[in-house]
């Protein structure tokens, strides 16, 4: 299950682009499953308008986010009101989780699957996760 | 504005009318979205790397950016 890092990382320019572009092979050669959170797709939004992007550019980028996704075989997993209910939870018990934090390891936590994040601040509330260079090797 | 048939294959002609007003090529893609009961159809870049890259190339993102992304979210609920 990817979060927001993986969206941004689709960037040509971007700090993990390398191994998202392993990952990316992986996914298309060797069948691996990589799922898009929805509420990555919300803090990505939420980052480009708080830094002044506008909803043309949103919605320009998101389609050319969906492209790349959609060629490469990845799907998008919803955010449930289950997710909210535990990720209020989570963040009633780990002040230090930022509100898309809990919401993303909300969503892996119910699915009981692995977090694809370079982010350790998951590992506090028992979210199992993968790095971006480990899912790459 | 033109009036056109759905073919067999669902494909529909994108007159010269239409043409004029919105700029597409022959074999470019594009992308279509459902909206009610109609559709949106937007011609996609052939470069998708270097137009992500121009759109949203310097956008931060880090913790700070995060926290800041957080907090526009929720002045925006208020």
């Amino acid at each position: 299950m990817a979060d927001t890092e993986f969206l941004f990382s689709l960037r040509p320019k971007d700090r993990w682009t390398k191994p998202t572009r392993k990952i990316l092979r992986k996914v298309r050669q060797h069948g691996i499953q990589v799922r898009l959170l929805e509420s990555a797709v919300q803090e990505m939004r939420a980052v480009l308008f708080s830094q002044g992007k506008s909803h043309r550019d949103a919605y320009r980028s998101l389609i050319l986010i969906k492209t790349k996704l959609t060629k490469h075989g990845i799907l998008e997993e919803p955010t449930t009101i289950d997710d909210y209910i535990l990720a209020d939870k989570l963040r009633e018990e780990h002040a230090e989780l930022t509100y898309f934090d809990s919401l993303h390891a909300a969503a892996a936590l119910r699915l009981n699957t692995i977090l694809l994040t370079n982010d350790n601040v998951y590992a506090r509330c028992e979210v199992k996760t993968i790095t971006f260079e480990e899912l790459a090797r | 504005m033109s009036l056109v048939e759905v073919d067999s294959r669902y494909r529909v002609t994108l007159t010269s009318d239409v043409r004029k007003m919105v700029e597409v090529r022959k074999g470019q893609r594009v992308y279509i979205v459902p909206k009610g009961d109609s559709f949106v159809v937007i011609p996609l870049s052939d470069d998708v790397d270097s137009q992500l890259q121009k759109l949203i190339g310097n956008v931060k993102f880090n913790k700070a950016a995060r926290k800041k992304a957080e907090t526009f979210l929720f002045k925006q609920a208020r």
